[in-house]
Order: C-alpha cells, then sequence, then structure tokens
C-alpha cells in the first residue's frame, strides 16, 4: 500500500493528487489518498479528506512509501516511521500555497537524500521508479537527539 | 532532574517531540496551548490561547510566574513560538537553564521566537549549518529532528 497525503492546508493540491492517480499502472499496488481540501477525486484507490490522527499514523506506519506535499507534518512523520517519502512541494503560483516555503524548505531537505522532491508529473514517475527499485536509502540522523541527552546530563551533575 | 518542555502546537510540538528520546531519565511536564493535538500530552499545562498584546501578555507572565514557582524545573527547553518567548524570560528571572531549538523550517532567517530569545539563552540551537552565521556565536548546530 502507498499513502498519498496533501496534509490540512485549506488550498487545493489537484496537481499532485492528479499526478499520482494518473501513475496509478505504474506504482501498481493499492494507493490511499488523504485529500484534504483538494477537489479532485482519484479515480482509483481508496480517499477521504480528513481523518482522526491516530488512523493518520497508521495509514503511515502501513505504508510501502509516501507521497506527498511537503507539509513539515508529513516529512517528520515519514521519516519518523522510517517510510521513504516523495514530496512535490506546493507552489504560490498555482495557488497551492501562500509562499513557496514548502519548495524552499524540501529543496533543503532532499539536499541531505533523505526525502525526494519532485515538481512534476515525469520527475514523480521516477521517483516513484527509484523506490520501487530499492535505490532508495534510508537515512537516521541523531546527532541533535543525542548530544542534547548529554548536554542535559552534563548539566544534572552540576545541579546535583 | 526536572525539565520544562515548552512549544506551541503544530509544528513546533511535531519538533519537540522528535526530541523525546533526549529527556529519558529526566522528570518533565508540557507548558503549551489548548489545541487538538496537545490533549494528550501529560502532564500539561495549556493556555487557551495567546495574542501579543499587552494584556494577554501580562496574563501569560502571570501564567508561566505561577506554573515555574510550583514547578520549579531546572530547565526550560523550547521549541517555539509566541508564548514561549515570555515563559523563557520569566523562567529566567528564576534562575533556570534555557535551551531553545530554532525550527527547522528556518533555513536562512530567525524566527520571531528565536530572535527574542537568544539574547537570554543558556543553549541556543540551530537546525541548519548555515542559521549559525545568521545569529551568532551563541548558536550551536547539533544537527536536526529529521
Amino acid at each position: 500500500m502507498i499513502f498519498v497525503t496533501v496534509g490540512m492546508s485549506p488550498n487545493d493540491f489537484t496537481r499532485l493528487v492528479k499526478a499520482v492517480d494518473e501513475l496509478t499502472e505504474e506504482i501498481n499496488e493499492e494507493i490511499i489518498y488523504q485529500t484534504g481540501f483538494t477537489k479532485y477525486i482519484p479515480e482509483n484507490g481508496i480517499c477521504f479528506d480528513f481523518t482522526p490522527r491516530q488512523d493518520f499514523i497508521e495509514y503511515y506506519k502501513k505504508a510501502r512509501y509516501i507521497i506527498g506535499h511537503a507539509g513539515e507534518g508529513t516529512i517528520i512523520n515519514a521519516l519518523k516511521y522510517r517510510k521513504p517519502i516523495i514530496v512535490m512541494p506546493r507552489s504560490k503560483k498555482f495557488n497551492e500555497h501562500c509562499d513557496d516555503h514548502q519548495k524552499e524548505l524540501a529543496g533543503k531537505i532532499s539536499e541531505t537524500g533523505k526525502i525526494i522532491m519532485v515538481e512534476n508529473e515525469l520527475e514523480l514517475k521516477d521517483a516513484i521508479k527509484i523506490i520501487k527499485n530499492n535505490k532508495y536509502e534510508f537515512k537516521e540522523d541523531k546527532s541533535l537527539v543525542n548530544n542534547l541527552a548529554n548536554y542535559l546530563s552534563t548539566v544534572g551533575k552540576q545541579v546535583k | 532532574m526536572k525539565l520544562c518542555l515548552t512549544c506551541t502546537n503544530g509544528g513546533h510540538l511535531i519538533e519537540m517531540l522528535q526530541l523525546m528520546e533526549a529527556f529519558e531519565g529526566h522528570d518533565y511536564f508540557f507548558v503549551t496551548l489548548n489545541a487538538e493535538d496537545t490533549k494528550d500530552l501529560s502532564p500539561a499545562y495549556r493556555l487557551r490561547k495567546f495574542q501579543s498584546v499587552p494584556l494577554t501578555l501580562i496574563c501569560t507572565c502571570l501564567f508561566s510566574w505561577w506554573i515555574l514557582l510550583k514547578e520549579r524545573p531546572n530547565v526550560i527547553i523550547s521549541t517555539g513560538a509566541t508564548f514561549t518567548v515570555p515563559f523563557c524570560y520569566v523562567g529566567k528571572l528564576f534562575g533556570m537553564k534555557i535551551i531553545f531549538i530554532e525550527t527547522f523550517t528556518k533555513i536562512h532567517s530567525k524566527s520571531g521566537a528565536g530572535r527574542r530569545v537568544y539574547p537570554i539563552a543558556d543553549l541556543f540551537l540551530v537546525q541548519w549549518e548555515e542559521m549559525l552565521s545568521v545569529y551568532g556565536e551563541k548558536a550551536r548546530f547539533w544537527g536536526g529532528v529529521i
């Protein structure tokens, strides 16, 4: 199963949902869509607009990979549950968002190799191939957590 | 130690929750906003809302005063935003250590909360190396929440 999510953003994101729908054959497995405020209804797969948070998390956990808008929560959830994620940033030009912040952030994160960023259906098709060919490597970085834990440990000794 | 974890809901909460592993072995409580995604946090104090106007600021400071006198944490850890600024200032007055983690969504410029807490932070963390030069010599880069 793959999970497609456009988050809670109040703007339509037909561009992503339609692009995935048109790649149904290439994806070749069950697709579950969370479409939020997007008006386009996929012709294939299961679709809902919103769902309680616990159910949302279950979809992340069960998905083999995620395709989503480039929202902070979407990206963090995918990486938290160790799922490959392809993001298409919402664009101000197409009224998908109030600014191009998603593109800026996703571009930066994709440089680390932790996510794949795409900007159109052709790139999405290539990204899906990368994941299906197991060419995506999951990278985890615990240095912030570890360094913070060490710092707190040091402070704790001083307090005692 | 006792830690106070303070953040607004939404993305700032998501970032705080990514750091929970760092707090293992310590007691902690949350100070946050009242929202759908904060209702399961425990133990937690929740502000109903926050606006940067004098009356709300005063109420927030009084609320912070009351919580911090009651709980007396050793360290306040904030991922931002809004009300966590006056909260950190009140904590600093009490002699508590202030740790601020700038949001990872800020790549080139300071967040409002980050800019305001930087002067009083004992530890100020940015999540992108480029942000070190944006903030100055107190800032540290120890990696990101993702």
